[in-house]
């Protein structure tokens, strides 16, 4: 099989579930080479790791078929552009000093500390809390409404750890509407950037260093 | 225009001419532009030195089952996503693919050449569903693949996707 060209054994790692693909990797260095460098098989194991967050990963097993990497992509297309209508709408919206909204998913926005902001803290892995996801407030309803359906107005204020420089964003606490926002703007972090295919090489270090998270290590 | 019985040659690489009715060749994307550039040189034989006869014949089963179908749009994502979204494999096709494995690469391998995505398909697929659900050592078994990893590098992995395993 490994004589066959890598396009036709990306095809094929394509249209596994997760676990298979998993199991894959672990069987030599190509296989494994073209796991952790392909896009689509990357975007794959994400989607599989971060559409069901409230999975454990001892609960894996019964994840079900994730949708594929091409019609993440088209959905992805599609939220960045609603992203950017949105953040028009809220244009005038007041966040205090030192914040800039950089995403609003699903009833959050997602801030980053800009002039004004005061030293954020550092925890003890070395990673800074820079980006804040704050509740729309109920005022603003009318406005979000006109733009995007199906924002919920509900759920906690909660910090999300993240590592720039590798993409990384981290799970710490929240509700399972924050799982959401943090992927969607892992997505944003991944997809906006230059570094692009480095970020979805860096991206399965970021779901074992999210296990690693689960288990306090 | 009765087109449909039209009939086109196909010359395999180990020489053997098949005369095939074109609206069956035509499930090749790639025979069908050749097709195109050729025009209607009758007689001509379209050369697919990639393609052995024992793997054409096969083929050409599929070709000639599938002739009345809608062929796929040349630029459809919409189409290439209804179908692989389904992840089952139709029935006439599970059966005829039953083949064995140097058989079945050497079809998906044509399939590729020949652009017919919806055999592409089926046949990556029908991989996909050897490897699910088996151990790492079963799918090397499997395939015949040899273990590279230094032991180092092995348990370095072991170690990165234990969580992923039971």
């Amino acid at each position: 099989m490994l004589s066959l060209p890598e396009e036709l054994l990306e095809a094929f790692l394509t249209r596994l579930d997760f676990r298979s693909i998993i199991a894959c990797s672990s069987t030599c260095e190509k296989l494994n080479q073209i796991i952790t460098t392909s896009q689509p098989i990357q975007l794959k194991l994400h989607r599989a790791l971060y559409q069901d967050h409230t999975t454990r990963p001892e609960q894996l097993q019964e994840l079900k078929e994730p949708a594929i990497a091409i019609d993440q992509l088209s959905n992805l297309t599609r939220r960045q552009k609603a992203f950017e209508e949105f953040k028009q709408s809220l244009s005038t919206y007041d966040l205090g000093a030192g914040q800039e909204i950089i995403s609003a998913y699903g009833g959050y926005i997602a801030t980053v500390p800009c002039e004004g902001y005061e030293d954020p803290e550092v925890d003890e892995n070395g990673y800074i809390t820079i980006l804040t996801l704050i509740k729309i407030p109920a005022s603003k309803a009318s406005t979000i409404e006109k733009t995007k359906k199906k924002v919920i107005l509900e759920g906690q204020v909660s910090s999300v750890i993240v590592d720039i420089s590798k993409n990384l964003v981290i799970v710490i606490k929240g509700s399972e509407d924050d799982m959401r926002v943090r992927a969607h703007i892992h997505r944003l972090f991944s997809w906006n950037t230059k570094e692009q295919k480095q970020a979805l090489v860096n991206s399965l270090q970021m779901t074992r260093m999210r296990w690693n998270t689960f288990r306090g290590e | 225009m009765s087109d449909n019985k039209q009939k086109v040659i196909l010359q395999t690489s180990d020489d053997e001419q098949f005369t095939v009715e074109k609206i069956v060749a035509e499930r090749s994307a790639m025979i069908k532009s050749m097709m195109e550039d050729l025009g209607e040189q009758e007689g001509q034989a379209i050369p697919l030195p990639n393609v052995s006869s024992s793997v054409l014949t096969k083929i050409l089963e599929y070709c000639d089952h599938h002739k009345n179908e809608p062929l796929p749009a040349a630029d459809s994502s919409d189409a290439d996503d209804s179908r692989r979204k389904t992840s089952e494999i139709g029935e006439w096709d599970a059966r005829w693919i039953q083949v064995d494995q140097e058989m079945l690469f050497e079809i998906i391998l044509a399939a590729n050449y020949l652009d017919i995505k919806p055999l592409l398909d089926v046949g990556c697929k029908t991989v996909a569903n050897m490897i699910k659900g088996k151990t790492p050592e079963e799918i090397r078994k499997l395939f015949n693949i040899t273990n590279d990893f230094t032991p180092e590098e092995e348990e370095q992995i072991r170690k990165e996707n234990e969580w992923a395993e039971e």
